[in-house]
């Protein structure tokens, strides 16, 4: 398991034209006190306001509020590596991969690092493109490898698709429908990005989510867990695809009384030791596309319930 | 002044007069070439005999090389191969791990801190019947100090446990495929793949910087060039970085420094339109010595790593296809700007799906940016097949095929890569040549060593390292292998107008020989000693340097 100050990594992974710099552009500015470092293989189209420049050298830009972004060329696990060791340790990295890099294997690498874990690998598409690039004779064996390792899919510029519904029963059929999410122009809530940062006690419910252009819409509910539950069998439970859960987190306290932290995405999860003074609860996070928040309820009801 | 040089024979390369004895050098040009009444001509001249016994060409021209052999010279060399460093001592090759042992326990006793790293490079375990090496052969060697050597083919490394201790990889239950484990579940410390090497590399002398050539390592790497008769060279993925730059910029410039230098820089973290830009600019400081402007894009990765993107029926073993380094809609932007901008690109392709995809690539460039003379090459493109080549000419492309590579990988592309077939159509010159693909050959250097009569040898006989030869409808004649590694070389570089032959107004290069290679046995052209060059008009003699 990992360390306490283990650094989570999420890797964005996509095909060119996807969104990922989008994407990493929309997480800084949502960052709001969180301190992120992107990681990318270029600075190219990264849409950084000047006046949040605090420096800037060859390959590294520190932004106002604690961000920094950095270019990692040729040399992604030494970038990696600097990143840990910082002073000032970030609270959580975001690795752009390039359009062509197969996220489990930057999993694997990640792995050889002490002192950060991958948290998740997300992999966005183009939605308009998808299905082109996955009969592309140069790139599909590529962009599907991308797919089938990610934990959470982003079927993006869904507001260009026409018939959604077809796009959506072509989803369905290819991958599992709680890995896929449908949003538009890379607008995705920092919370279903990287995982609840906040306390439980901090986070309201925000179900007023994304509601542009038809793209799915995300609610966040409070889970307090009773006590002396078991963290695996618990997470396992999360898992499961029938929950249509994108993410949990938090704390919970576990048979053997010591608190652990918990989280999960898509079907991964992980669970850790934590310190004893943390609040319990947890954060789910999930999509419109849970057709009946009571099938959840009583699915989870042997290890707690719902506050809001 | 005028200098006139004697030779016993001067092959010009020169369809007008393509043997002569005397050439007439001023102001590090060649003024002209001929008997003395023909040079008389020109005025007065010095009359210089010391090469009456020599046999003199255009200098070599390496157009797929990387400076940094010159800096890995500074570790221990630990190749099956026969091999001479900057200096002219030949080592000879390390047969057994033992030898490799030995030969590293010798310079560990030489480095007095016990904590220093320890480097060796050129291991290559496929000639010592594929035993592996472990870290416990090179804990032998030293406990205290970081070892590392890195293999021939630059993926794999091999480390000792200290290394691994300080990579934070002494451990058990790693779980990563470039990372093997022995049966106590700590790695053996063979390492595979930069992901893999990366961690322990920064902590035995391999770290990011391993691809530039520092300042001693390019006037090493010069001198190999004046030993294997090479006046033009690349520097074929280089970072160009700022300093990278200006260190190149003064090494070239210095007075006695005898090659000319040819850096491309490599595609790789910056988008093609900031990469245009860059290279525009560094374009501009270009002097005779370092010549900058031109880009080197690498479309996958290599055959014996597995890593090259190829066609059906892929692997002969099985394995699952490569990776793409560059997306290919990446390329094909790359390829746009740089043809409306006149940016040269050099592309490597090792499969022959990478060589259909760059071919693709750039025919839709160029019915988007016709672009006259562009002379776009691909470099390796080891396992392109006819149509491939034929394409490559309607393109207007050019070739520069890997002969070096058949040698010594030829026997494991043949039994386990790509089988029997396709390792006969391995570096096709031939084909290239039939074609009319314009074709230079390449060592690949460090990869293989620099030496264009080496990679002459290898493309006129195609042998390979078990003594068979390979591909017999592929072997070329001399004269077309010696005309790849002079003009045939220079033109994929836009540079046969000034160097790769001896005609008036040219720059004063010369290879000078101590046997003629166009009259002796095919297999005695690698033989061939090499007295020295000459590059602009100023006299490397190898025994002084």
């Amino acid at each position: 398991m990992n360390g306490a100050n283990s650094i989570p990594v999420t890797i964005i992974s996509g095909y060119l034209g996807a969104g990922k710099t989008t994407l990493v552009n929309n997480a800084l500015r949502k960052a709001n006190g969180l301190k992120l470092a992107i990681l990318v293989n270029e600075f190219g189209n990264l849409a950084i306001d000047e006046d949040l420049i605090i420096s800037q050298d060859e390959n590294m830009i520190s932004l106002a509020g604690g961000c920094i972004c950095c270019s990692y060329g040729n040399d992604m696990l030494l970038s990696l590596k600097e990143l840990t060791s910082l002073d000032s340790k970030p609270d959580h990295i975001i690795l752009e991969a390039s359009g062509v890099a197969i996220p489990s294997s930057i999993e694997r690498s990640i792995s050889l690092i002490d002192d950060c874990y991958t948290e998740s690998i997300v992999s966005i598409v183009d939605s308009e493109q998808i299905q082109d690039q996955l009969s592309n004779k140069y790139v599909s064996d590529t962009v599907l490898a991308q797919i089938e390792s990610a934990d959470l899919i982003f079927a993006n510029k869904i507001d260009l698709i026409m018939d959604k519904k077809s796009l959506l029963s072509w989803i369905k059929n290819h991958y599992l429908l709680n890995k896929a999410i449908m949003v538009s122009h890379s607008d995705v809530e920092l919370d279903v990005l990287l995982g609840a940062n906040r306390q439980p006690g901090v986070l309201r419910d925000t179900s007023q989510g994304i509601k542009v252009n038809h793209a799915n819409i995300f609610w966040s509910k409070v889970f307090i867990p009773n006590d002396f539950v078991d963290p695996i069998e618990f997470s396992k439970s999360l898992t499961q695809q029938n929950m249509h859960l994108v993410r949990a987190k938090g704390h919970l306290r576990g048979i053997d009384g010591n608190m652990y932290l918990l989280q999960t995405v898509g079907h991964r999860y992980y669970v850790d030791i934590a310190d004893n003074e943390k609040k319990l609860g947890l954060v789910l996070i999930g999509t419109t596309e849970t057709e009946n928040l009571d099938v959840l309820k009583i699915n989870l009801k042997k290890y707690g319930d719902f506050i809001y | 002044m005028t200098i006139v040089y004697s030779a016993k024979k001067i092959i010009t390369m020169n369809p007008s007069r393509p043997i002569t004895t005397h050439v007439a050098v001023r102001d590090g040009k060649i003024l002209g070439t001929g008997d003395l009444d023909e040079l008389h001509k020109w005025g007065e001249f010095e009359l210089d005999n010391s090469f009456e016994n020599k046999i003199i060409m255009p200098g070599f021209v390496e157009g797929h090389a990387h400076t940094m052999e010159g800096t890995l010279w500074r570790y221990v060399y630990c190749g099956f191969f026969d091999r001479t460093d900057p200096d002219g001592n030949t080592w000879e090759g390390a047969k057994t791990i033992d030898t490799v042992v030995e030969r590293l326990i010798k310079a560990d006793k030489k480095i007095k801190d016990p904590n220093a790293p320890l480097s060796g490079w050129q291991l290559d375990p496929i000639y010592m019947n594929n035993k592996r090496v472990s870290r416990k052969d090179l804990d032998k060697v030293s406990e205290t100090r970081p070892i590392g050597i890195l293999h021939a083919s630059g993926h794999i490394m091999n480390v000792n446990s200290k290394a691994l201790e300080l990579g934070g990889l002494m451990k058990t239950g790693i779980n990563h495929p470039g990372i093997p484990l022995g049966k106590d579940g700590y790695p053996t410390g063979e390492l595979y793949g930069p992901d893999a090497m990366t961690p322990i590399g920064i902590h035995v002398g391999f770290n990011r910087s391993m691809t530039d050539s520092d300042k001693d390592g390019l006037v090493a790497f010069g001198k190999l060039c004046v030993r294997t008769g090479v006046t033009t060279v690349t520097d074929l993925a280089a970072r160009l970085t700022e300093e990278g730059v200006e260190a190149m910029l003064q090494i070239t410039g210095e007075k006695n420094y005898p090659t000319r230098v040819v850096p491309l820089k490599v595609f790789l973290g910056a988008t093609p339109k900031e990469t245009i830009e860059l290279v525009k600019s560094l374009k501009k400081k270009s002097t005779d010595r370092l010549r900058l402007g031109r880009i080197k894009a690498v479309a996958d990765g290599s055959i014996q790593g597995f890593s090259a993107r190829m066609r059906w029926p892929g692997y002969h073993n099985g394995a699952p296809n490569g990776l793409w380094y560059t997306a290919p809609d990446q390329l094909s932007e790359l390829y746009e700007l740089a043809l409306v901008a006149g940016i040269q690109v050099h592309t490597h392709t090792n499969g022959d799906e990478a060589t259909e995809m760059a071919l693709d690539m750039l025919e839709g460039a160029l019915k988007k940016h016709a672009s006259p003379d562009h002379r776009f090459t691909l470099q390796h493109c080891q396992l392109a097949d006819a149509a491939q080549f034929r394409r490559m000419k309607k393109l207007e492309m050019c070739v520069n095929l890997f002969a070096n590579h058949h040698y010594y990988w030829g026997d494991e592309h043949y039994k386990l890569t790509v089988g029997p077939d396709r390792a006969l159509r391995m570096n096709a010159c031939k084909t290239a040549l039939n074609t009319g693909v314009p074709m230079a050959i390449h060592s690949d250097a460090p990869v293989t060593p620099l030496g264009p009569l080496f990679t002459a040898w290898c493309a006129v006989n195609r042998l390979t390292a078990s003594g068979r030869v390979q591909g017999e409808e592929e072997r070329i004649t001399i004269e077309d292998a010696m005309y790849a590694i002079t003009l045939g070389a220079a033109y994929t570089l836009h540079m046969d107008g000034e160097v790769g032959s001896l005609e008036t107004g040219k720059s004063a290069d010369f290879a000078i020989l101590e046997e003629d290679p166009y009259l002796c046995a095919p297999d005695e052209l690698k033989n061939i000693k090499v007295w020295g060059t000459m590059q602009g008009g100023r006299i490397f003699d190898a025994k002084t340097l």
